[in-house]
């Protein structure tokens, strides 16, 4: 039997397992970084804005991300998600500097999987376009992001969308496989002495 | 059932006067405040104020909910503080999540021991430059000089300034010690040595210490612990009430004591199960339905599960929705 509160998951018959971040990467001698964003367009029903979300990885457990209503209305989908592209690219420049204050090699080119075709299609290609004429700065900065190639951004099925987790609300079976690509996994705590002692009781 | 202790701890002072548990408690905090000269009692001067303190009480637990100790703080009445005459800056850089996982992925990947250490009495240490008077602490009243008030030479609990007070001065014991500041966080201090690298993460007092050389790892604990009063915690296992797995394949990071905790402290451990976090294609409206009676526990639990998304991201856009109704 499992106890709810809210939105976690507590078991409290079973207590053998539980839902928790996993942090592991294969020890490479580059740390990969790589991250998957998406935006959902006029996602708030009372005052249309959108909402966007990210999440980066150095390998199987999710280190950075965010979930987050856009603070003003974007006029079509390409812009909410451009907006998005633009914060994911200040992430990476952050997570760069981390990475090498920590003493890591880091990979000059980072991959951002991402499933919106025109905004894919607006950052390789600058052709002029009547409807992104306001969201000028935010498309430079990607834009140049792009052309020195620190990042790369490339297609991916919605299907494999994790981002998607923190743009709108899934169903059990995508948010169970999304779960994982996050690395949030069921640990069995039964390899943990105290923590077993202490829940056992009833 | 799960059994979850809780000790009820007294809000005031007058509830636990005359309970040997937190006198004890009391009297070593006071030891602790004169061994470190947080004060020396002075004639109040006429042109300034002097602010108010009070004595708090903490019930400490470990990660398996059991009593770990009894702690009391003294606190000033920080709020009785004005700008410009007893106080001035007040920033003061806190570790970021995401810098703490990216350095237990790291640990994770090269194999590196993750070492945790707390500060005792962690404001006491830092310096207080700005001129701060206070009234004498509840039933520690100087009875040949009643009328003194104390002139604070160091950071107490709630001063505005404490914190700050207190990071520049471990900031800038690291750098004398050869420690780079990141420009990434202010709070991540990295040596690079002859041997490799070690690395400081500050969340307030607690310190997450990590590198590839167990021994640099030895020689900083010693350091820290000779310069300021430091509790070894050995391996990192608990912190912040986030819970952490060490094993050979990698590490793992739960707060399942903090949920468990929070469930009982809101009465909802007999609430039933749901597996997806919020559901699909309901709109929430600001404008419509009854209001929530309790505001203050509803913002409450929105910071609770705001907290619960350190290891549990897919909880995010959830707690994210609730949390544009407050």
């Amino acid at each position: 039997m499992k106890a709810t509160f809210g939105c976690s998951e507590v078991h409290t018959e079973v207590h053998k397992t539980y839902l928790a971040v996993w942090n592991f990467y294969e020890a490479k001698n580059q740390v990969q970084v790589h991250g998957y964003m998406d935006a959902n367009w006029a996602s708030n029903v009372s005052d249309r804005k959108s909402t966007s979300g990210f999440m980066f990885s150095f390998g199987s457990g999710v280190v950075s991300w965010s979930s987050k209503k856009q603070p003003i209305v974007a006029l079509s989908s390409t812009e909410a998600e451009y907006r998005g592209v633009a914060i994911v690219a200040c992430e990476v420049v952050w997570l760069q500097k981390l990475l090498s204050d920590l003493g890591q090699s880091v990979d000059a080119h980072v991959v951002i999987y991402y499933d919106n075709i025109s905004s894919i299609l607006l950052a390789n290609n600058p052709v002029y376009h009547a409807r992104t004429k306001h969201i000028e700065v935010h498309y430079h900065f990607i834009r140049e992001k792009i052309l020195v190639k620190e990042i790369d951004l490339i297609h991916v099925s919605t299907e494999d969308q994790v981002a998607d987790i923190f743009t709108k609300a899934l169903g059990i079976n995508k948010l169970k496989r999304f779960r994982k690509m996050l690395g949030v996994l069921e640990v069995d705590l039964s390899l943990r002495g105290n923590v077993e002692n202490s829940s056992s009781t009833s | 059932m799960v059994r979850v202790i809780q000790e009820v701890e007294p809000t005031c002072f007058e509830q636990m006067v005359g309970n040997s548990k937190w006198d004890n408690a009391m009297d070593e905090k006071m030891a602790a405040l004169d061994a470190n000269a947080i004060w020396e009692l002075v004639a109040l001067p006429k042109d300034k104020k002097a602010i108010g303190c009070k004595w708090v009480y903490k019930v400490k637990h470990n990660a398996d909910g059991s009593v770990n100790r009894y702690k009391t703080r003294l606190v000033a009445k920080g709020y009785a503080q004005t700008y410009g005459i007893d106080y001035e800056e007040t920033y003061s850089p806190i570790a970021k999540m995401t810098t703490i996982r990216a350095v237990i992925v790291i640990v994770a990947a090269k194999g590196w021991s993750l070492h945790q250490m707390d500060v005792k009495n962690v404001f006491l240490h830092g310096d207080l430059q700005e001129e701060v008077y206070m009234e004498q602490p509840p039933s520690y009243v100087d009875q040949t000089h009643p009328n003194l008030v104390c002139r604070l030479k160091k950071a107490l609990y709630s001063l505005k300034q404490a914190l700050r007070a207190w990071s520049n001065k471990i900031g800038e014991y690291l750098v004398t010690s050869g420690f780079q500041t990141s420009n990434a966080d202010f709070s991540l201090y990295v040596k690079k040595t002859d041997h490799g690298i070690v690395v400081i993460v500050i969340y307030v007092d607690d310190l997450i210490i990590t590198g590839d050389n167990d021994l640099d790892i030895f020689d900083l604990k010693k350091l820290l612990k000779q310069k300021f009063e430091m509790k070894d915690l050995g391996e990192l296992r608990y912190f912040l009430s986030i819970e952490g797995i060490q094993s050979p394949k990698g590490i793992w990071l739960l707060q399942r004591q903090y949920a468990l905790n929070k469930l009982f402290e809101y009465g909802m451990t007999g609430y039933k199960p749901i597996s997806i976090p919020l559901e699909q294609n309901v709109k929430l409206s600001a404008n419509e339905g009854d209001l929530v009676d309790d505001t203050i526990m509803y913002r409450r639990i929105v910071g609770r599960l705001i907290y619960m998304t350190i290891t549990r991201p897919d909880l995010s856009y959830a707690v994210g929705v609730v949390s544009q109704f407050m």
